[in-house]
């Protein structure tokens, strides 16, 4: 796991400034997931806003991603591959940064038990179709349905895709996400996520 | 039985649209980065929902918008009204969009068409199995292009937009004269 990523060296006022945007930008965090979205469904949105990015997670529930996937030719078996992880329709936007807004999944990871665990990439799923012998349409269905690994926005770009987490329904987890404009990196994390519950209630 | 399971399929798909719609919001700033080394832009040759082939060198002489995008992905579908009318500002004058539907087939896309309350009168290209958003730098979707009369890419808005707005006029204007 790659190291935390530092800013420059502060001084006296860097280091002042920096605690007045930790307590600026983080007391909100965890005040910061929305009302549902759509409270007969039970969907959670948790959002993160700072430095003139934004970050957007809203629960994506076993069963839409059983339909989904189904519907994108995948097998049941396959798309319940999907719907066995906990993911997340996510959105980030260079809202005002002039520069490049570059973002990389593969160094964002979760808090969880002391540990640190990554992102499930787009690199590990497309291994295990091919394993699984998944439709190339399916597979292409699949890229482009999923948050990009690698990214880069500019000023007004925006993206939403799938994040996926290899982990266990209804599991709650502290998102610690960076990105980089120029030489310059940032972080920030967003708490108490909770991966959608799988429905108790009957589908048929 | 088979029916069944696609319509259940189909509408879970569509709680998944909607649940999406409703959390996004085109707040940000109209945007279009400019690509001031105007690369020229990959040739494709790529039929349209109803047959048509179309050659993106046979435009020439035309500032070509290109969008990527897919029936699927909600931001795409919440920018195509928006494009029709982009298009009926300026569909007689030099100005010609090309919206490339990356990996489904003419009988989605048919599909999407007549369920949009927006007619669409602007080609729908098929890249149906994805070769040819590979030669763009496409990351995700929609993503759009703007070139030249001479085929260069000039400009790109990754994510959507609305794009009858007034910061896209200016440029489109800049490059329609040029």
């Amino acid at each position: 796991m790659r190291k935390p990523p530092r800013r420059s060296p502060p001084g006296r006022q860097r280091i002042l400034a920096r605690v007045l945007f930790i307590g600026v930008i983080s007391c909100p965090l965890q005040a910061d997931e929305l009302d549902p979205v759509n409270p007969a469904e039970g969907v959670r949105t948790w959002r993160w806003a700072g430095d003139g990015v934004s970050l957007r997670l809203t629960q994506i529930l076993p069963d839409q991603v059983r339909g989904f996937y189904q519907a994108r030719g995948f097998t049941a078996a396959d798309a319940e591959s999907i719907a066995q992880v906990c993911v997340f329709q996510t959105v980030m936007r260079n809202e005002s940064v002039p520069g490049l807004v570059e973002i990389d999944l593969k160094h964002w990871w979760i808090a969880l038990d002391g540990g640190k665990v990554g992102l499930k990439i787009e690199k590990q799923w497309q291994t295990e179709w091919e394993r699984r012998r998944v439709s190339p349409p399916a597979r292409l269905a699949f890229r482009w349905a999923l948050f990009p690994t690698v990214q880069a926005f500019a000023a007004g770009d925006w993206n939403m895709g799938m994040t996926t987490f290899a982990l266990p329904p209804s599991t709650v987890f502290d998102l610690h996400f960076n990105w980089r404009v120029g030489a310059q990196e940032y972080e920030s994390v967003v708490r108490g996520v909770a991966c959608p519950a799988e429905a108790t209630g009957d589908a048929s | 039985m088979r029916h069944q399971v696609r319509f259940w399929s189909q509408g879970i798909a569509g709680v998944v649209l909607l649940l999406v719609l409703s959390t996004v919001h085109a707040e940000s700033a109209q945007t279009l980065l400019p690509i001031p080394e105007r690369p020229m832009a990959p040739e494709f040759v790529l039929v349209d929902a109803d047959g048509k082939q179309h050659r993106l060198s046979d435009y020439r002489g035309n500032v070509v918008a290109i969008n990527f995008w897919a029936t699927w992905c909600p931001p795409c579908l919440r920018e195509m009204p928006s494009m029709q009318r982009l298009w009926d500002r300026w569909k007689n004058k030099n100005f010609v969009i090309l919206a490339i539907d990356v990996g489904e087939d003419d009988e989605t896309v048919f599909r999407f068409t007549i369920e949009l309350d927006t007619p669409l009168e602007f080609p729908l290209l098929l890249d149906r199995e994805g070769k040819v958003v590979a030669q763009w730098p496409v990351l995700g979707l929609p993503t759009t292009f703007i070139l030249d009369k001479q085929g260069r890419v000039v400009y790109r808005a990754v994510g959507g937009r609305e794009w009858d707005q007034a910061e896209f006029y200016g440029p489109i204007e800049s490059l329609l004269l040029e």
